[in-house]
């Protein structure tokens, strides 16, 4: 397969070319700053793109996500074979290099070959039945070469404890993540109740979600019929049409491994996986465009700032702009602020401790909620279940904690936003550059508390927390981030590892909700000194910014103090030449500014329609 | 097979009911009553996933498609297929009362009483097949409707406490499943009160098995190498497993197959499988018209349909016994009128004696009655049951106890030597000198029981092993 992924890579976007002509235009203006933060949004690994195959227990989830990367065995299958943590296909990368696979555990990673992912993955794998073993890995990551989904990394979802609704919350379209969620269902019989929750549990996001009808070979008089069936039944249910396609899984890896040419795409045609990859590609291009739409925004933002500057310039020049006295009253003021920046800064001590008070309230309700539904879990389902599946239940735990401290750090982030950068900073670029500040910063560190219930030693694991930030390179293998990554997390995201004791898990429940209620415990001490460090960051990091942007206003003004003086001396001609310049350099700033609002109108409008319909024409040129 | 000899359990029971009956007034017909059971063929019952492919597999046993898997009442309500004639049916309701089924060209298409007030349907018809057997088929469990497994339950589980009139009591289970029994499955399984030896496996859908049709391996051969996996995991609760292709064994078993069929077949032989495929999903023009091609594809499936084209060539009748040799159905077959059918006549003496002991508690010809039950039980004929039956309380009581081990191989054992677990050559003496060994160590062994069920077991082991030490 070629390095087209999708018909969209083909021409120069509209909006990357937009970005990169009025970018010209801003960096004319020494806008830098905002130049390079759209350029950087624009960026094509920023976003990362995935699909999540799910599905109950023996549908194929594993020998589809082969079957969507073309490559057949690949990810472990068989009619022995479960799988018990989720595994993601993804491209490989310069660090991640084709042919080795990467196993996630709660405190570190470890590099294995392919073929080993059935021992650490699988119900019956070699290590996980192992009952010496403490540690098991919660995620596996396989970098693979010429993936026939491009660049999409696809996410096969663990067999053990059937199709997990929560799982539905996936779908997501922003500007940093893509996700769509593909459900597996059999051939052999219509869609089953769970499966029907589980569609209208993704709510307003279906239009992310496909349906997809596997083993298509082995019921060739029925398939159809029930790909109907179930459509019908979803537009009953949820008066809305769903997609559903039909899928053979074995003609697909037949066909992948024919010679390329017409012959493997007419197989590949017919196998149905064709129409599967078109469609899911087209989800994601709905989402492609979310970057490009971020990037304009930004582009748009400076364009507006250096179009009010020259418009300042030519008042000036003509005679009617804002008098000497005036400036140097301007002027005077922000002198005044910087003598007084101690007070500034007392103001913005106050607004953080008032923010972090605020995240940490969100982080506990967060925890508890946690400690509640695992209280309730344990209670219900009884340890046998438990104990039939621990890795399935720690990866469950994991991501729930995991999940709750990014939510906690976006959260904050959030707040550090809207309540202190926005209403002290008018420009785009001053946040985007503190953020990246504080989350580069954090991605160095590493929390770790020891032992958690040391007090019952012999009984428990002598537990570790790690967390830290992950970079965005290994986003790719994590899943379930999508919903809480808000303004904050655009480099990385929260990392957390929680060596979920399996012998935890073995013994009684009294002893497993104690460790709960320890984990809940360390946990919440644990985020909070995060935030405290991202507080910690944060602060002189505005301060300087504040104290920065102080200084270069001061100088502009007493810049302008001088132009005012010099044009008043300047003879006709002189003063002729310059407004020329300038109105010329207007007229251009105006062009690009009704191509902007004229672009954003384009690619907004052909949201609604792409959703609907998988074809969306290219946004006009 | 053997040629039917009389069977000595059910003389000893026949001369106890004899013995009964001499009793005079309702004795006689409750005689007469726990005759019926007696002399009726055991019972066996197909449990199994809604969808796993009971009803077909019925039709492949019966040679006859009776269940018809199409028709949706029939397979929500639990049928019992037995021989007889003329061919009819009768619903059962949940209050006992019997109904005339109407039936159109031997097919039931109405049933006279709502689903959920049907206690099962009782269908009669002409079949060799089921001369020595009767056939349960039930709705299927964990199915998404609630209801349907209740019915499962009721028949099963709650029949053995309704009325002797409603109640399908059953001598020996088939189940079914498809790749690997879910774990609740065979908790329910066990719930059902039976013991792996009169409890059989069936790997059903085995020509779609792993990858199917298409998959490097082949599927009926995968399913068999599964099938023995299966059968070592699942060994407390199922004698073994048999991979079946129902519905190749169903077209082969009810003559479905025409030359006609054969010769559109032969007509598909050139065509390499994917193209294959790709036509039969079409309805594009080939070799053969489209709804010939569905016609065969609801025959002989996926698998049927890519492997059976070359032999084909030869005609209806070589394809048909090449249906039935890849089907599996004759290995079923064979378990089934043997080994499976020796057990459930095992399970229905104690269940006759169980009648027995009941008659004891409502009569007031107790002691009488209870003196001829013993008799019954202490016959040296009886041997088998009587290990059955503490088999059976074994594995109830303690399914850990080396004693079950000891209980199924006297059971299982066709020689002395099987018996006693030696191989089966071993020399005269050492079998008597294992037995005597064996006996010693069960005398040992009752110094110090743990419970009830074993005490009663090492009495009868000890008799067993005492006839075989002789």
């Amino acid at each position: 397969m070629g390095g087209s992924v999708s018909p969209r890579d083909a021409p120069v976007p509209p909006a990357a070319a937009f970005v990169t002509s009025a970018g010209a235009v801003l960096r004319a203006y020494k806008h830098d700053g905002v130049a390079d933060l759209a350029e950087q949004k624009l960026a094509p690994d920023r976003q990362v793109r995935s699909v999540v195959v799910v599905g109950e227990v023996k549908r194929g989830k594993s020998s589809l996500v082969n079957a969507l990367v073309g490559q057949r065995d690949l990810v472990p299958v068989g009619v022995d074979v479960t799988s018990t943590i989720s595994v993601s296909v993804t491209p490989q990368t310069p660090e991640f290099p084709a042919g080795r696979a990467h196993l996630l555990f709660p405190d570190r990673t470890r590099e294995v070959d392919v073929g080993e992912i059935a021992d650490w993955a699988t119900v019956d794998g070699h290590h996980v039945r192992d009952p010496q073993i403490d540690s098991l890995p919660t995620r596996a990551i396989i970098p693979i070469a010429g993936s026939a989904m491009g660049k999409v990394t696809v996410v096969d979802t663990p067999g053990v404890g059937g199709l997990d609704p929560s799982l539905s919350h996936l779908v997501v379209a922003s500007a940093q993540q893509a996700c769509v969620v593909v459900i597996v269902c059999d051939a052999s019989s219509t869609l089953t109740a769970p499966e029907m929750a589980f569609v209208k549990e993704a709510g307003a996001s279906v239009d992310a979600l496909i349906v997809a009808v596997t083993k298509t070979d082995k019921n060739i008089r029925r398939w159809k019929t029930i790909v109907n069936e179930n459509k019908r039944l979803l537009r009953e249910h949820l008066q809305r049409e769903v997609t559903v396609l039909g899928v053979s899984s074995v003609r697909a890896v037949i066909a992948a491994g024919m010679a390329p040419g017409p012959a493997r795409e007419h197989a590949e045609a017919m196998s149905g996986i064709t129409a599967l990859r078109t469609e899911i590609h087209a989800r994601l291009a709905v989402a492609e465009q979310l970057p490009g739409l971020d990037a304009v925004r930004t582009t748009l933002e400076g364009l507006r700032s250096v179009q009010a500057q020259v418009a300042g310039e030519i008042a000036v020049i003509e005679g009617r702009g804002t008098s000497v006295p005036d400036l140097t009253a301007e002027l005077e003021r922000l002198r005044d602020l910087k003598a007084h920046s101690l007070e500034w800064e007392q103001y913005l001590a106050r607004d953080l401790s008032m923010i972090r008070g605020k995240a940490v309230t969100d982080l506990e309700r967060r925890l508890d909620d946690i400690r509640d539904s695992w209280t309730t879990r344990i209670n219900k389902n009884g340890m046998e279940v438990l104990r039939r599946s621990p890795q399935k239940f720690t990866a469950d735990m994991h991501s729930d904690l995991q999940l709750a401290m990014a939510g906690a750090l976006a959260g904050f982030l959030q707040l550090l936003h809207d309540d202190i950068v926005a209403p002290r900073f008018s420009s785009e670029v001053i946040w985007s550059q503190v953020c990246d500040q504080i989350l580069s910063e954090l991605s160095d560190r590493r929390i770790e508390t020891h032992q958690v219930g040391s007090k019952r030693q012999g009984l428990f694991d002598p537990s570790m927390l790690t967390m830290g930030v992950m970079g965005s390179s290994m986003i790719g293998g994590i899943i379930g981030l999508s919903t809480v990554i808000g303004v904050g997390a655009v480099v990385g995201t929260v990392w957390v590892g929680v060596n979920v004791g399996f012998r935890a898990m073995r013994s009684g429940k009294t002893n497993l909700l104690t460790w709960l209620r320890e984990t809940i415990g360390t946990t919440k001490v644990a985020t909070t000194r995060l935030l405290d460090q991202a507080m910690a960051q944060a602060r002189p990091e505005i301060v300087l910014r504040y104290r920065e942007s102080l200084r270069t206003s001061i100088a502009e003004l007493q810049q302008q103090i001088t132009t005012t003086k010099d044009t008043a001396d300047a003879d006709a001609a002189a003063r002729t030449k310059t407004l020329t310049r300038l109105s010329n350099n207007a007229a251009i700033i105006d062009k690009k500014i009704t191509e902007a609002n004229a672009l954003l109108a384009d690619l907004t409008a052909a949201r609604p329609a792409s959703a609907a319909a998988p074809a969306t024409p290219a946004g006009g040129l | 097979m053997a040629a039917p000899t009389p069977d000595p359990i059910a003389g000893v029971l026949d001369q106890s009911l004899h013995a009964v009956a001499a009793l005079g007034g309702t004795l006689v017909d409750e005689a007469n009553r726990i005759g019926t059971i007696l002399w009726s063929p055991p019972r066996i019952v197909i449990v199994g996933r809604l969808k796993a492919g009971k009803s077909t597999l019925v039709n492949a046993l019966l040679g006859a498609p009776v269940a018809e898997t199409a028709a949706l009442e029939a397979t929500r309500v639990v049928a019992v297929y037995q021989d007889g004639a003329p061919s009819r049916a009768e619903v059962i309701d949940l209050t006992g009362a019997r109904h005339q089924v109407p039936m159109v060209r031997g097919q039931v298409t109405e049933l006279p009483v709502a689903a959920d007030q049907v206690a099962y349907l009782h269908r009669w018809l002409p079949s060799a097949a089921i001369r020595d057997l009767t056939l349960i088929d039930t709705p299927g469990l964990a199915t998404l409707t609630a209801e349907n497994e209740a019915a499962t339950r009721r028949v099963l589980i709650d029949g053995f406490e309704q009325t002797r009139t409603a109640s399908v009591d059953a001598d020996a289970a088939v189940f079914l499943f498809d790749s690997t029994p879910r774990a609740d499955e065979v908790a329910f399984l066990k719930q059902l009160g039976f013991t792996p030896l009169n409890t059989l496996g069936v790997l059903s859908r085995a020509d779609g098995f792993g990858e199917g049709a298409l998959g490097r391996r082949d599927p009926l051969e995968h399913a068999a190498a599964h099938a023995r996996t299966l059968a070592n995991q699942l060994a407390d609760t199922v004698a073994t497993v048999i991979p079946i292709s129902g519905l190749m064994a169903q077209t082969s078993r009810t003559g479905a197959l025409t030359e006609a069929d054969a010769a559109a077949l032969h007509a598909l032989a050139r065509l390499r499988p994917l193209e294959l495929v790709e036509l039969l999903e079409s309805e594009a023009p080939g070799p053969v018209d489209p709804d010939i091609r569905g016609r065969l594809l609801d025959l002989v499936g996926e698998y049927g349909l890519i492997n059976g084209r070359a032999l084909a060539q030869r005609g209806a009748a070589t394809l048909n016994r090449w249906l039935v040799d890849r089907s599996g159905i004759a290995a079923l077959q064979q378990i089934l009128h043997t080994s499976l059918t020796q057990f459930a006549g095992l399970q229905r003496a104690n269940r006759i004696l169980g009648q027995f002991d009941q008659l004891a508690y409502t009569h007031p010809a107790r002691e009488q009655i209870r003196a001829i039950a013993y008799q019954a039980r202490i016959h040296p004929a009886l041997r088998p049951v009587a290990l059955f039956t503490d088999l059976h309380r074994m594995l109830d009581a303690d399914p850990t106890s080396p004693l079950i081990g000891d209980l199924r191989r006297l059971l299982v054992g066709t020689t002395p030597a099987a018996r006693l677990g030696l191989p089966p050559h071993a020399p005269a003496g050492q079998v008597q000198a294992t037995a005597h060994a064996k006996l010693q160590a069960a005398h040992a062994q009752a110094m110090s029981t743990m419970t009830a069920a074993e005490d009663g077991a090492l009495i009868t082991v000890i008799a067993a092993y005492t006839d075989l030490a002789r």
